[in-house]
């Protein structure tokens, strides 16, 4: 859906659905050095949650949805 | 009115059409259970279209219906006659609202007291049925489903107590001070344990879109229920969340946004006392007792001033990471906010008491349960029955808050000490190992059946979660299981359902009725064709185009001619139109009569024209009542008989060629035509030459003379001041006949024969006077020339021999009273149009007869309207107007 | 892009009162008039976001639709709301152990009806 790949950045520009995890995941085991921006997400399904919290890659841009954002900065244990 | 509205009235009219028919055909086969579930699944949907509206009385009723399906469905309650009656009467109100609905026209339906009463008693009825014959049932299937017990709105003050094993503790203290902050401005706060089961993506549940729609939670938490496995062996679907966090929501809206998934949560309406737990370090170089003292002085002066400078002074001196501090904190941020708890202040107090140690050991902080009162009365004095109640109720509260175990420990304690009171002693057996297994599994069921188990019924029946003490085994399967399985097997079946889908679309008539009229006037232009033609030829000398025309016309005329049919059967109406009514006035007409009758329906998928099966409704109506009234006898005069109890009556349907023939047979007593003879002659209607003449078979069509009636006393039913003439008149007008059959003690046939269509009607033209008259050729039995010479006169009847065969003529022109001799051709004969009226042949002699046309008939309206010698007018193609004779009439 | 979301119901009345309120909130929506149907169509390549069922159709009804639906690949995670009425308690513990992600409660106001869909459906 709202997925962008190049090199080593995944960018999610829209939503992450359910169906995304495992393309996520995939993604992840292939890239562990690789990068998440996720300024342009909007929500992403909890299946893509639980992914990040059992990989926990590097993210470059946390969602501009401050909501999302603490969030997910609480679910992966980088709170300010 | 708005379209949704039309789908409704029509889609109801339908359903309740489809219930009618459902419950006669219970009625054969009562134990018809995919019937019952269609029957259910009928009044469901109405009851949930109703709900769009705001018809209140008619969802009111509805309901009841529902409700009162829904036990006979299950089994509760046997299909009966009067639960029928009781559901078509409802079937009727509904029906009779409808109507209403459609009458206003702006789709609303003014209040009306008279109504609402109806609909109140209606209800009130059906409610009855359910709880008088489903009554002993019934708390047995209110008792086995104990997950439906009600969730209570907040949590009984018992719960408070019990915060010592609460996971509140982890949450830093910070986060637990704001929330209580909050609580004291008046904003609710609640816990939120969310651990969704494990396959929740596979029903559409995304978990952490649940969470983040909530507002930004005070604390949170999100953890996994186990360590996450490498990245290589991640199952992403498996769902291991687990989500914590103090949410400033009101329990209640938190309850109804998990309201889907209550068995993944965990829900409390915080408490200050829930959340003012101290934490940290014991430590006792602190000197707490001169403060304590001092503080518990000022508590009970009420000198909160004095209390909050003592208290701000022990918490300079102590380290902050003392649970000392801690307590004191909590301390001086009630004082600032809420002064007046003194049990908070108090509760606060005790924890920095060094005696005590707080928040590690569940069982020893639970506060003893409220201590039975004394009492000197015998048995089951009415205060420990409502303990025992109490506790029952604590254990029907179906939420799993933290502190569960603490609660049952609690339950477990009144009652031991209810009982030993009691000195019933021998009534505790089992029920510690009753609590283990309840506070292993972390539910209240065990507990719950113990007590149902061991005491009177009516000392827990107000606990909807103790199940009848039917079962012995330690631990029941929750029965609400058992009748899901059922269901499940219920729906199976449901599957091989016969279908009866919508194979055909709805046409408003109106649509219909335009096509009609438009192929009424194709036609008559297209009939002005051939006049075109001969003027082309006549007037204007141009033979060559006249047969161009002429060809043109033939094409056309085939056009119309297929598009008419088409249309036609567009019009087509399966008699079952009518005949779906007659199950029900065939029972409730029975009923009333107290005869048993089995009505047998045949051929009901015969068509015939939309008009022509409308007005069969009526006659057949009346038909069908004379043969329920005088036709069947009664079930002892049957026996008496040697007939069969119930009676039959069986109505048939069939084409023959352009006509519809519809036969209504009986067994019943049929009838005499000497009783017809004597009748007739007693009433004036013939003569005594006639009482000798008439043969048995022209005696038996007397009963459709005017003014005859065989009932010998005027019923109720069929004697409405309406007879058979009345009945054939109405067939007559559609161009339809009847007969009659009947032989004494054997029963009665009557056989209609109607054409399949009336909209289009083919007739002769005629010429009579200089005028032009249209003679349906469905009279006409054929057309001859009669030698003047050969019309005989006897006595003053002209009549003439056709091939073997007196038939008796008369002139046009006298039956229209014109006063003109009728004009014979050339050859001096006469043309005759022989007409078949009944089965007797009539010879209308006229001056001419012409082509044969198709034309529209158009009733006469206005005065003219009542010259029944003329069937209607119509237009040509000519443009002029065409006056279409009635035979029948004309006599 | 709009959602779609598919409506299956054997009355044409609550059929074509979903289908208003839901066209109205910005919604596409597809309808089925039994549970036969509408795996017609989700086998024919309809992908709905969200599913909306009634309980009692004929020929295949919402209980056994749910279980059918769920079994196809592309429905595997597809919210699906089960139409009840409130005396249904069973039906709805029944649809939700087989997989339904909640329930409506009939008569559905077109509010709440948007207010459930947001509530089960992200980005609606």
């Amino acid at each position: 859906m709202g997925i962008e790949i190049d090199d080593n950045t995944f960018r999610v520009t829209d939503m992450l659905g359910v169906e995304d995890a495992e393309a996520l995941l995939d993604w992840l085991i292939k890239h562990p050095e690789g990068t998440l921006e996720l300024a342009g997400c909007t929500h992403l399904h909890a299946a893509n949650l639980q992914v990040l919290m059992a990989t926990r890659p590097r993210i470059c841009a946390w969602p501009e949805d401050a909501l999302l954002a603490d969030w997910l900065r609480h679910a992966l244990n980088q709170e300010e | 009115m708005n379209p949704l509205l039309d789908q409704f009235i029509s889609e109801s009219r339908d359903a309740i059409q489809s219930i009618g028919e459902r419950l006669m055909q219970l009625e054969n086969t009562p134990d018809d259970h995919e019937l019952m579930d269609e029957l259910f699944r009928l009044v469901h949907t109405l009851k949930g279209n109703s709900g769009l509206f705001d018809f209140p009385e008619m969802t009111r009723v509805l309901h009841g219906a529902e409700d009162l399906m829904d036990t006979v469905r299950d089994g509760r309650l046997g299909y009966s006659r009067s639960l029928a009656d009781q559901l078509l009467e409802a079937m009727d109100f509904v029906s009779g609202l409808l109507d209403e609905i459609l009458a206003g026209g702006d789709g609303n339906l003014p209040a009306d007291a008279e109504r609402t009463a109806a609909a109140t008693a209606l209800t009130h009825s059906l409610r009855q049925l359910i709880t008088t014959r489903a009554g002993p049932a019934d708390p047995e299937t209110l008792a086995a489903d104990p997950l439906t017990a009600p969730i209570p709105a907040t949590p009984s003050p018992a719960d408070a107590p019990a915060n010592v094993t609460s996971p509140l503790a982890q949450i830093p203290e910070t986060a637990r001070m704001d929330a209580c902050r909050r609580i004291f401005q008046g904003q609710p706060c609640s816990w939120l344990s969310y651990q969704p089961e494990e396959e929740c993506f596979f029903k559409g549940e995304d978990p952490f879109h649940q969470i983040t729609q909530l507002p930004a939670p005070l604390w949170r938490r999100i953890s996994a229920r186990e360590p996450w496995p490498s990245p290589d062996t991640l199952d992403a679907y498996r769902c291991l969340l687990h989500f914590e966090s103090i949410v400033p929501m009101d329990l209640q809206e938190l309850t109804d946004h998990f309201r889907y998934i209550p068995d993944q949560v965990e829900l409390t309406a915080l408490e200050p006392a829930m959340l003012a737990i101290p934490i940290g370090d014991d430590h006792d170089g602190i000197p707490t007792a001169d403060y304590l003292q001092t503080a518990t002085a000022h508590l009970r002066s009420g000198n909160h001033e004095g209390l909050i400078q003592a208290s701000r002074l022990l918490l300079e001196l102590s380290s902050p990471g003392l649970r000392v501090a801690s307590a004191l904190r909590w301390l001086l941020l009630v004082l600032e906010t809420r002064p007046d708890d003194v049990p908070l202040l108090q509760q606060l107090l005790d924890n920095i008491h060094p005696g005590v140690a707080v928040g590690d050991d569940a069982d020893t902080a639970i506060p003893a349960a409220p201590s039975p009162p004394v009492t000197g009365a015998q048995g089951m004095a009415d205060p420990i029955v409502g303990i025992i109640e109490t506790q029952a109720e604590i254990l029907a509260l179906n939420d799993t808050p933290p502190w569960l175990s603490g609660r049952l420990q609690a339950v477990a304690a009144s009652l031991r000490a209810a009982f030993t009171l009691q000195g019933q002693l021998k009534r505790l057996e089992g029920l510690d190992e009753a609590l283990q297994t309840a506070i292993t599994r972390h539910t209240s069921v065990p507990l719950a059946h113990w007590l149902a188990e061991h005491v009177p019924a009516s000392a827990s029946a107000s606990a909807p979660v103790t199940e009848p003490a039917t079962t012995d085994s330690p631990a029941p399967i929750p029965s609400g299981i058992a009748a899901g399985a059922g269901e499940t097997r219920k729906f199976g079946r449901r599957m091989e359902d016969a279908y009866a889908g919508p194979s055909a679309i709805k046409v408003d008539q109106a649509k219909i009725d335009r096509l009609m009229n438009l192929i009424g006037e194709m036609i008559v232009a297209k009939n002005a064709l051939p006049y075109l033609a001969a003027r082309a030829e006549d007037v204007f000398g141009v033979r060559e185009l006249a047969r161009e025309i002429k060809g043109q016309y033939g094409t056309i005329n085939r056009i119309a001619d297929e598009m008419q049919d088409a249309i036609m059967q567009v019009r087509l109406l399966p008699v079952s139109f009518v005949f779906q009514r007659f199950p029900r006035l065939v029972r409730d007409t029975a009923q009333k009569l107290g005869k048993e009758v089995r009505l047998v329906l045949e051929g009901e998928s015969t068509e015939a024209d939309k008009n022509v099966i409308e007005s069969l409704a009526d006659p057949l109506v009346h038909i069908l009542r004379n043969s329920l009234d005088h036709g069947l006898e009664t079930p002892d005069e049957r026996r008496a008989a040697g007939k069969p109890v119930a009676g039959r009556l069986a109505i048939s349907a069939r084409s023959e060629s352009d006509r519809v023939v519809i036969e209504i047979a009986d067994d019943g007593r049929g009838i005499d035509p000497a009783m017809i003879r004597r009748k007739a002659y007693e009433k004036g209607i013939i003569d005594e030459q006639a009482l000798e003449r008439l043969t048995d078979q022209e005696a038996l069509n007397l009963v459709f003379a005017p003014g005859f009636s065989t009932a010998s006393q005027v019923s109720d039913l069929s004697g409405r001041g309406v007879g058979m003439d009345v009945v054939r008149t109405a067939v007559a007008r559609v161009n339809g006949s009847i007969d009659l059959n009947s032989r004494p003690g054997a029963g009665t046939r009557l056989r209609l024969s109607l054409p399949l269509s009336m909209a289009v009607t083919n007739v002769m033209i005629i010429v009579s006077a200089s005028q032009r008259f249209g003679v349906s050729m469905d009279a006409v039995a054929e057309t001859v020339r009669v030698a003047q010479a050969d019309i005989q006169r006897i006595k003053h009847q002209m009549t003439t021999v056709l091939r073997g065969r007196v038939v008796p003529l008369v002139a046009l022109n006298d039956l229209l009273a014109l006063d003109e001799a009728q004009i014979p051709n050339e050859d001096g004969e006469m043309a005759v149009v022989v007409v078949r009226i009944e089965n007797d042949l009539l010879g209308i002699m006229v001056d001419d007869c012409r082509e044969t046309v198709d034309i529209i008939l158009k009733p006469l309206a206005g005065f003219l309207g009542n010259l029944r010698g003329y069937a209607g007018s119509a237009l040509l193609g000519d443009g002029s107007v065409l006056l279409v004779l009635n035979p029948r009439e004309l006599l | 892009m709009p959602k779609t979301i598919l409506v299956v119901d054997d009355s044409v009345t609550m059929v074509m009162s979903l289908k208003t309120s839901l066209q109205i909130a910005g919604f596409t929506v597809e309808t089925a008039h039994d549970g036969q149907q509408a795996m017609d169509k989700l086998k024919s390549g309809v992908k709905p976001d969200l599913i909306i069922t009634d309980i009692n159709m004929p020929r295949m009804g919402g209980i056994d639709f749910i279980r059918n639906a769920r079994a196809l690949p592309g429905m595997r995670f597809t919210p699906i709301l089960a139409l009840t009425t409130e005396s249904q308690q069973a039906k709805r513990d029944e649809a939700k152990k087989l997989g339904a992600t909640g329930w409506l409660l009939k008569p559905v106001s077109g509010a709440d009806l948007v207010k459930v869909i947001k509530q089960v459906l992200p980005g609606a």
